[in-house]
């Protein structure tokens, strides 16, 4: 079984296709307990693909994808997902503190009611995004940056071995990114590995250790310093006029 | 008002009418629920449709006591053809599917029947049902069908919330989405044919849909939701039944009681309605509130 | 002309004008509207029974109630439009059933509204079916790329300086004018067939709107010729006949187009490409 030494994510030539032509190509690369990779590419690059291949929620071609020493599948347990906020229903009549028990569901089964340490566990989760006096507000009351702080509260509930967060950082205030960070940065200390894509370079330097470039193929995967370089940036974005300032992307489409 | 809503339910047969809605009303009020959550008024009133060549069916083969076997059967059919039609078949939109689904079904029951001499008399039980000659037989099969749905529900409870707030995350989790939405449809398709011979139709289609509106106006809270609406489907039902047989005994005015039932139902909604956008009043705040 | 012929020709035109107007249904996705419009317009039909007056008048007017009230519904953004719906269709149909049920001969008179007399038709109705038609093609022909671009692109419609609310109301209008002459013939719960099912299976087909116009409105046609011919071979009720033969129909071209498709993805690629209908307009025009 999984020791902590062990890699908590293992991508061994992934191809992922929906139609004749693969969306992902031989993608390669390891995340260690603890560490963070930043998934960077355009729209259409692949990163959500990615990520669903990584819950086992869509089938590989070829290749191999090995989550805390098992198959994605039998590893869901130990994995939490983030989905992004905005596609959820802000009318569903559900209290924050619900949705964040929500993240404790697996682990509570379906007879037995939520434990002490369930409700602990919830409580510690929102006081780590921040929101512990939100509880009892309705989901679709907040703002967007507090929904998705919300949802990564519930993540961090289920106590995961690994995080994925697909764009979490899209229409989110500077607080909430702040807050978002600060719990990720709790979590890598917990051991929990982390996979996030986003288009922000900034992001990536100040939370990855490692980085993978995705444009279908992998443009480079490794240590942030040494792979965000202008000139593999170009490469991954392709012909577009793309202008790096400060640490942002810039891309200008023609 | 005792005279109306008490005294009536002496004699034995409204005894068991009262009964019978009573459950049924809680019963759908907290079924409804999860067809709000999941937003599946079409597809419930698309089943309340589809059983009615069972019932017809059922009636032809085996008499009265075949009604509920035939019309189980052809809403679990149905329930099946829904659900492989619109996961296979990237050109058939859901509500297309639907409304073809629902017509023909009904179409088909609408066949056998005519072909039967006393046709007219057989449609109007389908689409009003029978309530003030519910046996004590049919009572239990409502308890027994109760009893199942209320074990469904609390057994499931967490994955269905799960699956209604966040499909994608509760996939992601591990749930078997499509297992859930068997299991749901199973629930809804129990509920519609353990109903449909007592109260019809269209009251069917009416108690799992509005109690569950109304509570939803009243409370944001799921927990307060249930009970309320399961609540208001029980009294909406006691009050239908109470006002049909007063208009009729007392004031000569036949009124069909699933049909009061439902207009008492609605009433019900549109006064919550009223109360809710009054006391929210200023509407500006609430625009503002849900802008991103 | 026979009452046979008289149903036929009610038949025949019904399905031509109800196959138009369902192609604009199912692409601005009112299915589940359209039938909680027939089930509400149920109860003006019984009440221009009673009162007298026009059924066509009594259930138009009816029917323009219905649309507000479930525009008007849908506002409350927790309800959700398909809730709305359901609560305006269980009202509409329990108004109309305890009208009716006050009345005498109530078990037939509801037969005969829920399930259609197509055999009953006379000339006048006759006229009706052919004046909603002219009015369809006329909506179809003048507003047709307007109505399209509503159907797939709201915001861009509107964006591109188009009143939304007048489409819409027009769209509806259209749609309850067809329920209208519909009703009698059909009835008011089969009505929603005519006005979705030829679409349907016309989209399974079709790979654009005039092909799949084209193939709506002679499958609603044929059905329609079909469904009386059948009802008056083996005497059982014709709405029911119709509805039968359209959802027969749609079940043989879901079968045969799903089966075609799956021999071009097995095919290859370029087979695919060609298989009738197997790609979503949407979908490709997302992917450019
Ligand atoms: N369910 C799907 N079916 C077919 N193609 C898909 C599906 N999901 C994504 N794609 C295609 O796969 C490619 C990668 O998409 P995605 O992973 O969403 O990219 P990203 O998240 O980087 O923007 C895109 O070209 C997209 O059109
Ligand atoms: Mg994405």
């Amino acid at each position: 079984m999984n020791t902590p030494t062990d890699p908590a994510l293992e991508l061994d030539e992934v191809t992922v296709s929906y139609g004749p032509a693969p969306a992902l190509e031989n993608i390669g690369g390891v995340v260690g307990p603890g560490e963070a990779v930043a998934l960077i590419g355009p729209n259409g690059a692949g990163k959500s693909t990615l990520i669903k291949a990584i819950l086992g929620l869509v089938p590989l071609v070829s290749g191999r994808i090995t989550v805390l020493g098992r198959t994605p599948a039998q590893a869901r347990r130990e994995v939490a997902y983030v989905p992004q906020a905005d596609t959820l229903d802000p009318e569903f009549p559900i209290s924050v503190g619900q949705v964040v028990l929500m993240g404790r569901y697996r682990r509570i089964g379906p007879l037995r009611r939520p434990r002490a340490a369930d409700r602990r566990a919830a409580g510690d989760a929102l006081e780590q995004v921040g929101l512990a006096d939100r509880a009892r507000h309705r989901f679709g009351t907040l703002s967007g940056g507090q929904r998705q702080r919300v949802l990564l509260a519930r993540a961090i509930a289920a106590e995961p071995g690994l995080l994925l967060l697909d764009e979490p950082f899209n229409g989110v205030d500077a607080v909430s990114e702040q807050a978002l960070l600060n719990a990720v940065a709790v979590l890598k200390g917990q051991g929990t590995a982390v996979v996030v894509s986003t288009h922000d370079l900034a992001l990536a330097h100040l939370a990855c250790e490692e980085v993978c470039l995705l444009n279908r193929r992998q443009y480079g995967f490794g240590p942030t310093r040494l792979t965000l370089t202008p000139d593999r940036l170009r490469a991954t974005y392709g012909g577009h006029a793309l202008e790096l300032r400060g640490d942002r992307v810039i891309v200008a489409h023609s | 008002m005792d005279q109306i809503f008490i005294a009536p339910f002496a004699h034995p047969f409204m005894g068991r009418a009262l009964a019978e809605l009573l459950v049924l009303g809680a019963l759908a009020g907290t079924v409804g629920v999860l067809i709000l959550l999941r937003r599946l008024a079409f597809m419930t009133d698309a089943l309340t449709h589809t059983v009615f060549p069972g019932v017809v069916i059922g009636y032809l083969l085996g008499g009265e006591g075949g009604v509920f076997w035939g019309a189980l059967a052809a809403a679990a059919a149905a329930t099946a053809a829904l659900l492989t039609l619109m996961t296979r078949h990237r050109a058939v939109t859901e509500d297309a599917a639907l409304a073809v689904l629902l017509t023909t079904f009904f179409a088909v029951g609408v066949v056998l029947v005519s072909r039967e001499s006393g046709y007219t008399a057989d449609l109007t039980a389908f689409l009003f049902g029978r309530i003030l000659t519910v046996t004590p037989q049919q009572l239990t099969e409502t308890l027994v069908v109760t009893a199942l749905v209320v074990a469904a529900l609390a057994v499931l409870r967490r994955p269905l919330l799960a699956r209604a707030f966040d499909p994608e995350g509760a996939r992601a989790a591990g749930y078997r989405i499509g297992l859930l939405d068997l299991a749901t449809n199973a629930v809804v398709a129990l509920v519609v044919v353990a109903a449909v011979r007592a109260v019809g139709t269209v009251l069917v289609i009416a108690l799992l849909i509005v109690p569950a509106a109304a509570a939803r106006l009243v409370s944001d809270r799921l927990v307060l939701i249930v009970p309320i609406a399961a609540a208001i489907g029980a009294l909406g039902g006691w009050a239908g039944l109470a006002v049909s047989y007063d208009a009729s005994v007392h004031h000569g005015l036949r009124l069909a009681s699933g049909a009061t039932v439902v207009l008492v139902l609605v009433a019900g909604h549109l006064g919550a309605l009223a109360a809710v956008t009054i006391r929210r009043r200023p509407p500006a705040a609430r625009t503002a509130r849900s802008t991103p | 002309m026979t009452a046979v012929g008289r149903a036929i020709v009610e038949a025949v035109l019904l399905g031509a004008v109800g196959g138009l107007i369902s192609v604009r249904v199912l692409l601005r996705r009112l299915p589940f509207f359209t039938l909680a419009m027939t089930h509400a317009t149920f109860p003006g039909v019984v009440l221009a029974a009673i009162a007298g007056v026009n059924l066509y008048l009594g259930s138009g007017v009816f029917g323009v109630l219905v649309v507000l009230g479930v525009l008007a519904l849908s506002r409350r953004p927790e309800q959700g439009t398909t809730t709305a719906i359901g609560i305006v269709l269980s009202a509409g149909f329990a108004l109309g059933v305890i009208l009716l049920s006050a009345r005498d001969g109530f078990a037939k008179d509801l037969t005969a509204y829920t399930v259609g007399q197509i055999l009953t038709v006379g000339t006048g109705d006759l006229v009706a079916v052919s004046v909603v038609g002219v009015i369809v093609v006329v909506l179809v022909t003048t507003a047709g790329r307007r109505l399209t671009f509503r159907a797939f692109d709201p915001d861009g419609h509107a964006a591109a300086g188009y009143s939304p609310a007048g489409i819409d109301l027009a769209l509806l209008l259209a749609v309850e004018a067809v329920i209208i002459v519909a009703v009698p013939a059909v009835g008011a719960i089969l009505a929603v067939a005519v006005l979705v099912a030829p679409a349907a299976i016309a989209r399974l087909w079709a790979r654009d709107i005039p092909m799949m116009t084209a193939v709506a409105v002679a499958t609603g046609a044929g059905c329609g010729l079909a469904g009386v011919l059948v009802s008056a071979r083996y005497d059982v009720a014709a709405g029911g006949s119709i509805t039968v033969v359209t959802g027969g129909l749609f079940a043989v071209s879901l079968a045969a187009t799903a089966a075609w498709n799956a021999v071009g993805r097995r095919g290859g690629s370029r087979l695919a490409r060609v298989a009738p209908g197997s790609t979503g307009g949407e979908r490709r025009f997302r992917e450019t």
